[in-house]
């Protein structure tokens, strides 16, 4: 691990996301800009970049999925990924550039929104709690750097790792994929059922062209960027569901650090899974796949009481996060089946309408595909 | 299948207090809350999920074409830390003056004592280098891989989980699923773990497996002279000795 190493990772994992990811979240109208409008300048900022990262880090884990079990399952090597796969994101970064500048020329962007006044009446609500609630934010981001860091310093031993990290340093070292035991790096038939959720090659990915080891990138410096990430989605979920409650954000993810750094009290919670072992794909999923999937209901949710037509890229990112949650586990494909079909149908009760059915089983088509293709070569 | 529900039930709720206040915030908004959408995603649906979760049809299901050990990822979809969190802020929000910052403390004191702090856990460590892998499995790695081919080393039970991760150079003739499924017992495994190894047994297997090295703790007596089946001691380790194999070619 070497400081340009370490650079190589910044971008990778946060800048090239945010670039990407941009499209959606600079959209001059849409959930986003609508809900980020009352808010000062620095939460716009901060809300805009999240998103960003959001839907660029979705975006990203989506073409991986198809590229890589695509690949695998037609007999390709980690070389052939690794190409296709830098090309796309290489395209995509470059399509986002180009339309994000044509946004702000034409002054389509949300930084329009950034500019405009609205701010008065918060002004005047915070006055009250200004002093407890800043302490809180501090709160906040001194118990995120302590995690941060102890995700440096504490070493997790978690048994798992010796099939996902193994698999991982195995796919990048020997560019052959899934005809391996993980466990003891004997070769085997190809293991079907791993290659639908190639999470570890991903992994590997994020590795090689960064030019750090598998295993420093798996334990050291994807849990640091994730951690962040993850928070960073438990913020958007957080300002949505509290609507105009909002200005108490930080006491919302404050809580949520505790439940996450108190979360011992069972080995099978979400919230240890997160904090013990986010490099595996069933963590993310846990933490923060299915948290997407709970904001992007709630906003289709509330579009439904507002009875006005959901914002297209609510349905993208439902979409996403479908592909994301096959990426990281073939349960996924469950997992985020669910809460959509319950939700979908609870809508038909609650709202007397039925049109947003279609859309939301246009989302869970990946989970349908790979479930399919699991079952296939069960 | 009622077992199965059962303990799966009992284990991700652990101490339950946690679960208990996630209940209780579930009831307090089913009494308070009017908005369809919160009634929904936060009510009706983890009702239906957790209906999922005890229905021993579902479960079924789960056991023919996944696994019995993960069946309890169905309780991932409750929301009980954003529901928790959620009703923290809204109580938080009803009260006024000196009671917020007391149903603040009054939150956490809950959280802490139905929790436990997950850095008390046993599995960790403080990080002995970069690659949060055991010093003793990386100096022992460094000192038996050949750049550019693969050598097959047996390692004690306590290291197996490690050695992968850090070198996809060393092949193992058992691994971490051989503790994991004990029906998979290998012969040269049962020696390993054995108190006293048996020396014609354990490095006659490890010929037979194609061993470069064998690692063994120093604590251990090996029952017989490992020279009489091929092996020299090789190396000390942190508390491990190699032995090597003289008949095993180190060449690419």
């Amino acid at each position: 691990m070497t400081f340009f190493s370490v650079l190589l990772t910044i971008l990778w994992l946060i800048v090239v996301p945010v670039v990407i990811g941009a499209v959606f979240a600079f959209r001059k109208n849409g959930f986003i800009a609508d809900g980020c409008r009352q808010e000062n300048t620095g939460f716009k900022l901060m809300g805009i970049f999240m998103w960003s990262w959001l839907f660029g880090q979705l975006l990203l884990w989506c073409i991986f999925q198809f590229i890589a079990v695509w690949t695998i399952l037609h007999g390709g090597l980690f070389d052939a990924i690794v190409k296709k796969y830098t090309i796309c994101v290489g395209v995509l970064c470059a399509a986002s550039v180009a339309i994000n500048m044509i946004m702000l020329f034409a002054k389509h962007s949300v930084f329009g929104a950034i500019s405009r006044k609205e701010q008065d009446h918060i002004k005047a609500e915070d006055n009250e709690d200004k002093k407890l609630l800043i302490i809180v934010w501090c709160v906040f981001v001194l118990l995120l750097l302590l995690q941060m860091f102890l995700q440096v310093k504490l070493a997790y031993m978690d048994v798992d790792d010796s099939f996902y990290v193994s698999e991982a340093v195995t796919i990048e070292s020997s560019n052959s994929m899934y005809h391996t035991i993980p466990y003891t790096g004997q070769y085997t038939d190809m293991d079907y059922r791993h290659s639908l959720e190639p999470f570890p090659a991903w992994l590997a990915f994020i590795a090689r062209i960064t030019g750090n080891k598998v295993v420093t990138m798996a334990h050291v410096l994807l849990p640091v960027i994730l951690l962040p990430l993850t928070y960073g989605v438990y913020a958007l979920v957080g300002s949505r569901v509290l609507g105009d409650k909002r200005k108490n954000l930080p006491i919302y993810l404050v809580v949520m650090e505790l439940l996450v750094m108190f979360s011992l009290y069972s080995t099978m919670v979400p919230e240890k899974f997160f904090i013990t072992r986010i490099r595996q794909g069933k963590s993310t999923i846990a933490s923060l796949i299915i948290p997407g999937i709970i904001l992007c209901l709630f906003l289709i949710l509330d579009y439904a009481r507002k009875k006005s037509r959901t914002d297209y890229a609510v349905w993208v990112m439902l979409f996403l996060l479908n592909a994301a949650g096959c990426l990281c586990s073939t349960l996924g494909a469950l997992l985020c089946v669910i809460p959509i079909g319950i939700v979908a149908i609870m809508m038909v009760f609650a709202y007397k309408k039925g049109w947003h059915i279609i859309p939301m089983i246009v989302g869970c088509i990946p989970c349908v595909l790979f479930a399919v293709l699991y079952m296939l070569n069960r | 299948m009622w077992d199965l529900i059962v303990n799966h039930f009992s284990e991700y709720i652990g101490t339950g207090l946690i679960f208990i206040i996630y209940l209780a915030c579930v009831i307090r908004m089913f009494i308070i809350e009017k908005r369809k959408e919160y009634r929904i995603l936060f009510i009706y649906m983890p009702a239906v999920v957790l209906v999922l979760f005890l229905c021993p049809i579902v479960a079924k299901i789960m056991q023919k074409y996944a696994d019995d050990e993960i069946y309890y990822r169905i309780m991932w979809l409750l929301p009980v830390a954003v529901t928790i969190a959620y009703t923290v802020v809204d109580l938080y929000g009803r009260v006024k003056g000196k009671l917020k910052a007391v149903v603040l403390i009054l939150s956490a004191l809950l959280i802490v004592a139905g929790g436990r702090l997950v850095y008390t856990d046993m599995e960790y460590s403080i990080a002995e280098n970069e690659y949060h892998v055991p010093q003793t499995v990386v100096d022992i790695c460094d000192e038996t891989v050949v750049p550019g081919r693969e050598i097959v080393v047996a390692f004690p039970a306590d290291l197996l989980v490690y050695v992968r991760q850090y070198t996809p150079l060393i092949v193992m003739p058992y691994g971490y699923d051989e503790l994991k499924y004990m029906k998979l017992r290998n012969p040269l495994y049962e020696q390993m773990i054995a108190e006293k190894p048996d020396a014609e047994k354990l490095f006659a297997e490890a010929v037979n497996m194609k061993c470069h090295y064998v690692v063994i703790e120093e604590a251990k007596e090996i029952i017989g002279d490992p020279e009489e089946y091929g092996f020299t001691e090789y190396k000390h380790i942190d508390g491990y000795v190699l032995y090597r194999n003289n008949q095993a070619y180190f060449g690419l």
